[in-house]
């Protein structure tokens, strides 16, 4: 079935490619001429004395022929003898009276075109067609365009300019009228007006913004943009200075939120969705590739895909896809371009742990409120607090981090090129040192980029496209995720840096986070990852029909990752100054190295024939695709223990015992077929369909094969001749509906039942080692991926020439076969892991808008744009067990409701005192309240009943990541400066304080400096009442709140609405005269100065000053922060 | 004229290189798009027809039964989830507030917050795994003899599965059968059966298989002696539960007390049976009681003639964290000092000279004691069990637990006295309860995380059959009999030989014994007495300052946990949890948890 479809497809090419030999080949004895009319056969169809010229015009409106003639052969000729001519007559006996004595002959040429000629012409075409020829170019720079669609009016007739922008058409008659258009440019009609050559100059279409936009396979003109798209372009993109692209896409789109998990170095923190949907498909020039690393110099645009513009992807795209394109090279002599920054990084926000005294007077707290044996004394905190020698503070967070970490980012590029053949080449550097004091968790990153466009044979180019990109990580072996922990619970009251510069003991079993964090104590993990990209294509115009390409294009990736992964043993001492002793603490870490390689090849052919063609008011475009998709992923690793040195860290130097090393291996593969069609009026009215048929490696033979078609319409009511309100430049709707798939989430080869080896785990018996199997889970035949269908509505307006512009999209998704297991039907004692079935399906709905205003005052110009993006997602049916209970049913029934709703109680606040507790009416522990103390939080007996039970629960919230995003730029620029501004936030999500967040010493944590200023706090003479004017939360115990019921039930106490504002991006730049630069060679100098998470509001109240709103749920084990940094740039051009 | 031409010529060149290269390319895509790039198969996939006719892929999936079995599980190999079991009966209490196994010991069970997955043993998937074998093999063609072989030793794996359950939750569904996906849901959606079922099925089950396994000590295998070991616990258990329990849910809980007999009767015969069949005896290779009962849990399977069935680790291919994590402070490298003995465990080992192991509190406080005549005198088997301060060359070191030192009468909390004597111990010897669990700890080295331990973990050993022995031979009025077998323990262990037994002399002899081997919290439950022993129980600890002029202790009392503990008496069945019992009507709720 499969194979049909490649066959029908290279068929069609075959047959497109050979069809214009055929119908040239026929053009002769056409009935035409022995054509008569039979209604009023006798009625006289010329008069008298008509001339010839006016008797053929005649001939040809009664006949519908067109005759072919040099108009100085029929000047003042008149039909010789004047007889009549009736209608009923044959046309070759028409013109054969006509032209009788007369030195012309006729002759058919095509079915509908008769040439008159002298009676001596040899050849008649070669007379009847006028040849006009001429170049086309850009009217502002001159630069030739090649590709120019130039159509003779009202026919089909019609050619496009080659690589040097020349062109050469025959014409039928030389009264024509010439239509040049080309994307991006304003479409063209010239009078021929018996010209032998025609040179035109086009003018750009550029009104506001970037206009050409990229779609799937192939761009567009905005204004001809059915689907909800949004694209930024290089010149965004490098205002601001980060070597990392995906921050660069935070803010600047509507419909795109991003979230940022971490600034590590070399770490892919940034979590992108589109319209609150999960990870949408990453194409980089066609290839699936993560925007992560890829040097922001070396892009040209991206584009976001909303709604059915992403359909054409199909099987991949219900999420939305990212088309990013890099840049070309240019015709004209070299131009190179440097840039290069400086930036210096800063974590936004370190956690602010209690100081030495408090956190004694602490601990002394939380041994007596949770009935154990105070371990530190009244006078142990007056000793701390005055900080007397053996009793001083220590921050161990400040002598692990420094302030500022330094940033390098360097790019040169240089392209050029002539009408043969075009380049660009970039090599781009960056060096990313982390804020750890050890020097460790850098990241640099080398690339190479080029591209190479050729025509390499009549109406063939031919371009490639080949980079490379390396990058090496260098971390200390221990795991970020430790080394937090060990911060987390380091004491303020052992000392970090101990005399000699061994390993200090920060106070819990053999924890030292500096020494962690040092590869020189804990070991080097270090990461290779090379990629390699190439595309090779070839394009052919077909000459016999203008507007028609044909592309054959092959892409090839590989990518290595080599992890090196050296752990060394270190010991952890303390130090008492008293007695000049060091004691051993523990030790931590192993000897031990683990190697491990993955490859990735994957090959990507592709053929393709695209059609544009415009008849007077209509254009049409058609598009037919096909192209697979081949991949090998294969991994390798072995593991050494007990190396005979540290210092020898490779596999020769291991150990023989413990000896281990596993190999895998896997394949995937995707087939797909893709048709477009597209069709304009007046631009006016505007339709597009698609339609994919893809096939993945996932699934089985009969369900493999998933169609998706999309349908989408505009229309532009500022065009319709009815409409003149003058202000309006645009006013477009636009309408879709999309099918589109999504089967990311799926695993491979869930069809089929069977039986894998086990990793890692063993059993010994018989003084053997066994290798075991299990079973893999039940198989599901039908398997099949996750449908999503989308409707998308918007409305582009734009006033007053682009002064201020809106859009504004209303959007709905529906998810169906969404996986799940049979819930009802199917109890635990089953025993097996049930098939995933396509059962479930959710909605989710939203809108996104964006808002601009620009304007020019003189030398000053700005621009404002704002976005809003609004998504929810509801479970529309969802396996579940049936909810027989109203309560049970509000509470835990995903059907019907959101999926991000937090259930949980209502509280109201603490308990100051017993008395408090004493008059409160809600029994709340089911014991009458017995086992409540002050400083316990309240909650509130929403049903009334008397008792707090699990139905006073409601909902509290909703999920961590953000259901409205927002964004605002601003630019303004006078003279030679540029300032630019973007400010991004987010809300409706929330923050859990959990953890070490929500109780003092949870998991021995060291307390946080919020949970010391706002506890309820015992006077040490009376320890049920409370000292604190400020106490908002709990009493401090030992082991947190995680074990005391009451206070650690899911409740809005604990948490918070996460909104936040942020100055994401504040850049200045600076342009230097010409006049200066020219001098030297230099084209153009720009000095730019930026900095990105200068500025944060949120409303997380007390806890505000501790956690980033981009990083919830880090209260336990810590990640590594998110950062701020200023950057300093130069970007020069010569 | 001539220029011209040449023009031409290229022109004719170009063309004709298009063509050419058209067809390259074309012929390029056909050969890379003739291959089927979606047809692909994972690799490393085992077909079912495989395993069935290939003896080794069999055998590789039934030693899977045996994995996932994780027969140390109640002891916990999980770094903080060990020896939850002994937390939860009050035999200990681990180093941190908010480790699991804590935080189930002190907080209420309920049926929204059933036991977590570390204890529930809901090991559906490996029953069903053990039901698929038991199927399969019956209709392999593969070697008679090892089909039946095999197929008793997956039996006992799926009758101990269910003996976790019974003794977890009363009566359980009897599972016998892989049911296919498309079975009636009347299959599917399983009742409970009774308790007494449940035990009948483990005896019946192990009567079968008896007969079929091997009577040799097969090292990391069920065999003949395992099946006898898991017959004498199970019906020891049903023989306790009818004697002491009450019938529930129309005999989904208890057993009619009518039966008891029978029960204590099936468990003689069982320990009986495997105690004279000679293949395992008692370790007894050391003179010192002391050495000797440490090295007992230390002497791996296959050397060691005690043990009757066991979880093997070798540390390289296998291995845990108990050594790791339970070594004291001092010569601990790492997370240490995790097990934190009660001091009412400690009462419960008698003195050498067979004196009772409770001394009045009072007289503990009012004076002070030598860490010799304190702990230094009690039984051997404690000495063997327990770290207590001045504990000798435990990796080459002295353990101390003392929190100061008075020199003169001045308290001394920092430095070193003469230098010899640390002035207070390290803050994780003093953390909890000033005494912690030395049974199956490796003291040959101090581990670190990236160093498994190895000590292996035994499930029965033959100590355990004779208290087995002796608790249903007292049922049955044979008291001299239990009474020898108590004996028989006592003198391995250096203890006074009893001259009358009694029942409260059994079960304290057996919380000696088997102390931190995962018996105290099952056994409270099936005598009934859970309620009493540790309902409002606030475990106790000892904190020590030692008087240098004296060379010894003041000890006094601490509140290692900050809360009494509870144990209504719905917990001797836990609950199914509100998350179980929804997804299939017939799975009702024991009582006591709305």
């Amino acid at each position: 079935m499969k194979n049909s479809y490649h066959t029908i497809l290279l068929l069609l090419v075959i047959v497109l490619m050979f069809l214009p030999q055929l119908t040239t080949a026929q053009t002769m004895n056409h009935p035409l001429l022995s054509h008569g009319l039979s209604e009023g056969a006798d009625e006289q169809l010329i008069e008298k004395g008509t001339g010839l010229e006016e008797a053929l015009s005649i001939l040809e409106k009664k006949f519908g022929v067109l005759f072919l003639y040099r108009s100085q052969l029929l000047e003042q000729k008149m039909i010789p003898d004047v007889e009549v001519i009736y209608q009923g007559r044959e046309l070759s006996d028409i013109l054969q009276s006509l032209l009788n004595g007369s030195d012309l002959t006729y002759s058919q040429i095509s079915h509908r075109t008769i040439g008159i000629a002298p009676n001596d012409a040899e050849e008649i075409l070669d007379v009847y067609q006028e040849t006009v020829t001429g170049t086309v170019v850009d009217a502002e720079t001159g630069e030739s365009l090649p590709g120019v669609n130039i159509i003779v009016k009202g026919t089909s007739t019609g050619t496009i300019t080659d690589v040097n922008g020349l062109y050469e058409l025959t014409l039928p008659t030389e009264s024509d009228t010439l239509i040049f258009s080309y994307i991006g440019y304003e479409a063209l009609e010239v009078p021929v007006d018996s010209r032998e050559r025609i040179d035109v100059e086009l003018e750009s279409r550029a009104i506001m913004g970037e206009d050409l936009i990229v779609v799937g396979y192939g761009t567009m003109q905005r204004e001809d943009l059915t689907g909800s798209v949004s694209q930024i372009s290089s010149v965004e993109m490098t205002r601001a200075s980060v070597g990392n692209t995906a921050e660069l896409l935070s803010g600047r789109v509507p419909g795109l939120t991003t979230v940022s998990r971490t600034g590590l170095p070399g770490e892919s923190g940034t979590q992108f969705q589109i319209r609150g949907f999960g990870n949408p498909l990453v194409l980089v020039d066609g290839m699936e590739r993560s925007l992560d690393f890829i040097d922001p110099n070396d892009i040209e645009s991206i584009s976001v895909l909303k709604d059915a513009s992403a359909a054409i992807y199909g099987a991949r795209a219900g999420n939305g896809v990212i088309l990013v394109t890099t840049k070309r090279g240019e015709t004209g002599r070299p131009s190179f371009n440097m840039r290069s920054n400086l930036s210096f990084q800063q974590p936004t926000q370190l956690i602010n742990t209690v100081n030495a005294a408090q956190w004694v007077e602490m601990y002394r707290e939380g041994d007596i409120n949770s009935g154990t044996d105070p371990r530190f004394s009244q006078e142990d905190i007056e000793r701390y607090r005055s900080g007397e020698p053996g009793f001083e503070s220590y921050n161990w967070w400040d002598t692990t981090f420094k302030p500022w970490a330094p940033m390098q980012d360097y790019n040169l590029s240089v392209s050029g090129g002539n009408e043969d053949y075009t380049y660009f080449i970039s090599t781009g550097h960056m060096n990313q040192d982390s804020a750890f004091r050890s020097g460790d968790y850098t990241f640099q990153r080398y690339g190479v980029r080029a591209s190479f466009d050729a025509n390499v044979a009549e109406n063939m180019t031919f371009s490639l496209n080949l980079s490379t990109r390396a990058e090496r990580r260098k971390r200390a072996a221990e795991s970020l995720n430790e080394v937090f922990n060990a911060l987390n619970r380091a004491q303020p009251i052992w000392n970090p840096n101990i005399p000699d510069g061994r390993p200090a003991y920060s106070g819990f079993g053999n924890q030292s986070p500096r020494a962690a964090s040092t590869a020189d104590y804990s070991g080097t993990l270090t990461q290779d990852s090379e990629y390699v990209d190439g595309i090779l294509a070839f394009e052919y115009r077909v000459p016999w029909l203008t507007g028609l390409e044909l592309e054959a294009r092959l892409s090839y990736n590989y990518t290595s990752d080599r992890i090196k992964n050296h752990l060394r043993e270190f010991e952890v001492y303390s130090y008492d100054p008293e007695q000049d002793e060091y004691q051993l603490r523990g030790a931590r870490g192993g000897n031990s190295l683990t190697n491990t390689d993955h490859r990735n090849h994957s090959l990507n052919p592709r053929i393709m024939a695209n059609y544009q063609g415009i008849i007077r008011d209509h254009n049409f475009s058609a598009l037919l695709l096909a192209e697979w998709i081949d991949e090998q992923n294969s991994s390798f690793n072995a593991f050494r223990r007990d190396l005979i040195s540290p210092e020898i860290p490779f596999l020769f130097a291991g150990g023989v015992d413990g000896i281990d090393n596993m190999e895998s291996f896997s394949e995937a593969g995707r087939a797909s077929y893709v048709g477009r069609f597209q069709y304009g009026y007046q631009s006016r009215y505007r339709i597009e369909a698609t339609m994919r048929a893809d096939a993945s490696y996932k699934f089985p033979e009969d369900t493999r094969w998933g169609y998706f078609p999309s349908i989408s319409a505009s229309w532009s009511l500022n065009n319709e001749p009815f409409f003149n309100i003058d202000a309006v430049d645009e006013l477009r709707f636009r309408f879709s509906y999309s099918q589109s798939g999504d089967d990311s989430g799926v695993a491979a080869y869930r069809y089929l039942s069977g039986f894998f080896i086990r990793t890692a785990q063993n059993y010994i018996a018989n003084q053997r080692v066994w290798t075991l199997i299990s079973e893999d889970v039940l198989p599901n035949p039908d398997i099949t991926w996750l449908d999503m269908t989308i409707y998308n509505a918007g409305v582009n307006l734009s006033l007053y020439d682009g002064l201020f512009s809106t859009e504004f999209n209303l959007f709905q998704r529906t998810t169906d076969n969404i996986f799940g297991t049979s819930q009802e039907t199917f109890p635990s004692t089953f025993g097996a892991s049930l098939p995933q079935l396509n059962i479930n399906e959710t909605r989710d709905r939203g809108f996104d808008l964006l808002v601009g205003h620009e304007n020019i005052i003189g030398d000053f110009g700005y621009s404002i744009s704002a976005n809003v993006t609004y998504s929810r997602e509801k479970y529309i049916r969802w396996s579940e067990s049936d909810f027989e209970d109203e309560d049970e049913a509000r509470l835990f029934q995903n059907q019907g409701n959101y999926t991000n709703r937090w259930i949980g109680y209502k509280s109201d606040g603490i308990f100051m005192t017993q008395e408090e507790i004493d008059n409160h009416d809600v029994d709340q522990d089911g014991a009458g309240n017995a086992t409540l103390r002050p400083g316990d939080i309240r909650y509130l007996d929403l049903n009334g009943d008397g008792e707090l039970t699990w139905r006073d629960q409601t909902e509290i919230g909703r999920g961590m990541f953000p259901d409205l995003s927002f964004g605002i730029n601003i630019d303004v620029n006078y003279r030679n400066f540029d300032l630019s501004a973007l400010f991004q936030g987010a809300s409706m999500f929330n923050f859990n304080i959990g953890g070490r967040a929500r109780g003092a010493f949870d998991n021995d944590g060291t307390p946080h400096v919020y949970q010391y200023k706002y506890r309820w706090q015992p006077d040490p003479n009376n320890p049920s009442v409370n000292v604190n004017p400020d106490a908002r939360l709990p009493r401090v115990e030992l082991f947190g709140v995680g074990t005391n019921e009451n206070n650690n039930r899911q409740s809005d106490f604990w948490l918070v609405d996460a909104t936040y504002l942020r100055l994401k991006n504040l850049s200045l730049s600076y342009t230097v005269p010409t006049t200066i630069t020219n001098p030297v060679g230099i084209s153009n100098l720009r000095l730019i100065a930026s900095g990105s998470n200068l500025l944060t509001w949120t409303r997380m109240g007390v806890f505000e000053d501790s956690f980033d709103p981009e990083i919830p749920g880090n209260t336990n084990t810590g990640n590594y922060p998110n950062v701020r940094v200023i950057s300093f740039g130069v970007n020069l051009n010569f | 004229m001539k220029k011209g031409t040449e023009i031409k010529s290229v022109m004719w060149d170009l063309r004709k290189r298009g063509v050419a290269l058209t067809f390259i390319i074309l012929l390029l895509m056909l050969k890379i798009s003739a291959c089927d790039v979606v047809d692909k198969s994972p690799r490393g996939l085992i077909t079912d027809d495989a395993v069935w006719s290939d003896q080794n892929l069999a055998e590789a999936y039934i030693m899977d039964v045996y994995n996932q079995s994780n027969f140390s599980n109640e002891v916990g190999v999980q770094s903080f989830h060990q020896l939850t079991a002994s937390v939860m009966a009050g035999e200990i209490t681990l180093f941190a507030p908010w480790q699991n196994p804590r935080g189930l010991a002190e907080r209420l069970i309920t049926t929204e917050n059933p036991l977590p997955g570390f204890m529930n043993e809901f090991r559906w998937g490996n029953i069903r795994r053990a039901n698929t074998i038991i199927e399969q093999l019956a209709a392999s063609d593969l070697n008679p003899e090892f089909v039946n072989l095999r197929t008793a030793e997956v039996r006992f794996l799926r009758a101990y599965q269910h003996f976790r359950l019974v003794k977890r939750y009363g009566g359980m569904p009897i599972l016998t059968r892989a049911l296919p996906l498309n079975a009636p849901t009347e299959e599917i959606m399983v009742a409970r059966n009774t308790e007494q079922e449940v035990y009948d099925f483990i005896a019946a089950e192990m009567d079968d298989i008896i007969s079929i396994l091997p009577d040799i000590n097969d090292v990391g295998r069920v065999n003949k002696g395992t099946a006898l070991a898991l017959k004498s616990r199970a019906m020891l258990y049903a023989a306790s539960i009818a004697q002491y329990g009450d019938i529930k849910m129309d005999g989904l809980l208890g057993i009619p007390s009518g039966d008891a007999q029978q029960y204590w009767q099936a468990s003689y015969d069982a320990s009986t049976e495997l105690i004279n069949s000679g293949v395992y005896q008692l370790y007894n290779e050391n003179p010192d009681p002391v050495q000797n009962f440490h090295d007992l849990f230390h002497v791996p399977i296959g050397d060691n003639s005690e043990v009757i069935f066991g979880e093997i680790f070798d540390g390289s291919n296998k291995g845990h964290r108990f050594s790791e994590m339970g070594l004291p402070e001092g010569p601990a490298l790492t997370w240490n000092s995790n097990f934190n003995v009660a001091y009412e465990m400690i009462e419960l080992f008698d003195f050498v000279d067979g004196s009772s192991g409770i001394i009045p509190r009072e007289e503990i406080t009012s004076r002070e004691w030598s860490s010799e005549e304190f702990f230094g005198q009690r039984d051997p088997r404690f000495r063997a069990s327990v770290y207590y301060p001045e504990i000798d060359n435990i990796v080459g070191e002295t353990i101390y637990f003392h929190s100061a030192t008075l020199v003169e009468g001045e308290r001394l909390t920092g430095g070193t006295i003469e230098g010899v004597w640390p002035a207070a111990a390290g803050p994780r010897n003093r953390n909890r309860s000033g005494a912690h669990v030395r049974k199956r700890v490796d003291e040959t080295q101090a581990y670190t995380e990236s160093t498994p331990q190895s000590t292996d973990y035994f499930v029965f050993r033959l100590g355990e059959i004779y208290l087995n022995l002796a608790e249903a031979a007292f049922y049955l009025g044979r008291t001299s009999e239990a009474q020898d077998a108590l004996n028989e323990l006592r003198n391995r262990a250096g203890m006074p030989q009893y001259s009358s037994v009694d029942r409260d002399i059994i079960r304290n002899e057996r919380a000696v014994e088997l102390a931190f081997e995962n018996h105290r919290l099952w056994d409270l439950r099936r005598w009934r007495i859970a309620e009493e022993v540790l309902d409002g129980y606030r475990m106790q600890g000892l904190d020590y300052v030692y008087n240098w002029d004296t060379g010894k202790y003041q000890i006094s009392f601490k509140n290692p946990e900050g809360v009494a503990r509870r144990f209504p008496p719905e917990y001797y069945y836990y609950p199914l949890g509100i998350n179980f019992t929804s997804q299939n009507p017939n799975m009702v709720e024991n009582p006591g948890y709305d």
